[in-house]
């Protein structure tokens, strides 16, 4: 037993038999099967607004010739949408008008928001807009199935870590809906363009929220996401499914409450 | 019961230690008459101690478990008067384990958020333990002849872990009710996180005893508690260590 030899021996299986015990431990692995999620993309666009009212002579001249030379600048990368005051083939913008007036107490018309500031759409923002950290971004599918509904199923992913609480508004835009604007050449025939003609709803809880249903809040991590599906009316005359969009916009409050943008999108 | 097992045999391999007599024509030979080099090897327990940090959740679990571990290192003796010793040590340690905790989230009355958080880890340790030691010197008999040399030693003292590799994956289910309506996401391994587990230092106690054979041979075991946690604290929990170490080691000639 004194060998040197023997020693070494069971010195070597002595160790072998601990490394056996320690690589033979299993890796656990988390089980469950997933949601289906849409591909959100990891990206910021800017939120544009432009605000008029069907009665304002200012809306229907200057306001219409300034929005829609941004529409064919911008539209295809950024979401543009026109929040208007007065009747509009039956939906719902008067509402949503009045309540983002008095929200940021806008008194004259034609008024511009880039990323909820008061401020005209300009190369600077979309500049900051697009180099900033995206933190999270939201995607869509819209489901026009029910003739009197737009179903709008979304998923909302996070990119950062963030403690905060998170809102979610969902805006329905319609394009080139045919009314009356004060101010314009057309009059009554006058083409509205990417009109926010109602909000998205969540079925079941129809206390409406023009500025977004919360939808998270303390400690989100990165790469945490979540469906949800909003609902709104269908006007018989949106018969064209094309020219129906979603702007989806993600806002955090400030300590007054007001909402602070985070990012938007829509399909382009 | 593999562990048990383990550590049976690692035992079983002493037997071939106690035979020969120690000389100082070694390593030994080059270091003071009162200083004694040695390695040591050892095979580990982890039973860690699992708590959760305090959270906005409503309803927190965690559990988990460590995995068999291994160790080696070096030992530098230094013997006092009356049976006293200070022995440094420069230990390598490897071990694995997984934390699952759970939590429920409640932040609005319209919402509810289930998170399932199961984290797998690996850790190499570099232990630096400095014990004060007490030996007692035993006289056994051996072929009819007193032979003196081998001794029976406790010790005591604080521990330095440093984690120079220490790696995590992370896989999650979360379950979210928003408004009455439902989405689950599952991820096996959640990607472009943190991987580092462990913190660069970690500290604690040990005290254990060993036998050393008239061969230079020895066997130990120890128990190692610690004070500081050896996950990192921003991920929810404080692991503190309560490991059994169990092994054997050779004092140089």
């Amino acid at each position: 037993m004194s060998n040197p030899l023997m020693k070494f021996t069971q010195i070597s299986l002595a160790l072998v038999l601990v490394a056996l015990c320690i690589t033979g431990c299993t890796k656990e692995t988390i089980t469950g099967t997933s949601s289906t999620f849409l591909t959100v993309e990891e990206k910021n666009e800017v939120l544009y607004f432009h605000y008029s009212h069907v009665d304002s002579i200012n809306s229907g001249d200057a306001g219409y010739t300034a929005f829609s030379a941004q529409l064919q600048s911008y539209d295809s990368l950024h979401v543009l949408a026109t929040i208007t005051g007065g009747i509009l083939d039956g939906s719902n913008n008067d509402t949503i008008y009045t309540s983002h007036m008095a929200q940021y107490g806008i008194l004259t018309l034609p008024f511009y928001q880039s990323n909820l500031g008061a401020l005209p759409f300009q190369q600077a923002i979309i500049n900051h807009t697009l180099s900033s950290t995206v933190v999270a971004n939201a995607a869509y599918e819209l489901n026009f199935d029910d003739p009197s509904k737009i179903v709008i199923n979304t998923t909302t992913q996070f990119f950062e870590n963030l403690e905060d609480s998170v809102f979610l508004s969902v805006y329905v835009i319609v394009d080139s809906i045919v009314a009356n604007q004060a101010g314009h050449p057309d009059g009554a025939s006058t083409i509205h363009r990417k009109v926010v003609a109602d909000i998205g709803r969540l079925d079941g809880f129809n206390v409406p929220q023009y500025h977004g249903y919360k939808v998270a809040s303390g400690v989100i991590e990165k790469g945490y996401k979540f469906n949800l599906t909003f609902e709104a009316d269908r006007q018989p005359t949106w018969t064209d499914t094309s020219l129906i969009s979603v702007g989806l916009v993600i806002t955090t409050r400030d300590a007054t409450g007001k909402p602070v943008f985070v990012n938007a999108h829509t399909q382009h | 019961m593999k562990q048990f097992l383990t550590v049976a045999l690692i035992c079983l391999s002493l037997t071939a230690f106690g035979q020969e007599r120690r000389n100082r024509v070694g390593l030994n030979q080059y270091i003071p008459l009162d200083m004694h080099l040695g390695m040591k090897f050892s095979a580990n327990s982890s039973f860690s101690a699992f708590k959760l940090e305090t959270s906005d959740a409503v309803a927190s679990t965690i559990s988990g478990s460590e995995s068999l571990g291994g160790g080696g290192g070096f030992f530098l003796r230094r013997d006092w008067a009356n049976g006293f010793s200070i022995q440094p040590e420069l230990n390598f340690h490897f071990r694995t384990g997984k934390v699952r905790t759970s939590h429920i989230f409640a932040p609005d009355t319209m919402m509810t958020i289930t998170k399932d958080i199961l984290t797998n880890f690996t850790t190499v340790t570099v232990e630096i333990p400095f014990y004060l030691k007490y030996r007692w010197e035993l006289i056994p008999i051996r072929k009819g002849a007193y032979k003196a040399g081998s001794a029976f030693s406790i010790f005591l003292g604080p521990r330095v872990a440093l984690a120079p590799y220490t790696k995590r994956s992370v896989g999650r289910n979360i379950f979210t009710q928003i408004y009455d309506q439902e989405s689950r996401l599952v991820e096996t391994e959640v990607e472009g996180i943190r991987t580092r587990f462990a913190p660069v230092i970690s500290m604690g106690v040990a005290a254990g005893l060993d036998y050393e054979l008239h061969g230079g041979f020895i066997v130990f075991a120890s128990y190692y508690r610690g004070l500081t946690s050896h996950s990192i604290k921003e991920y929810g929990y404080r692991l503190l260590d309560n490991r059994l170490e169990v092994g054997i080691g050779v004092r140089f000639k």
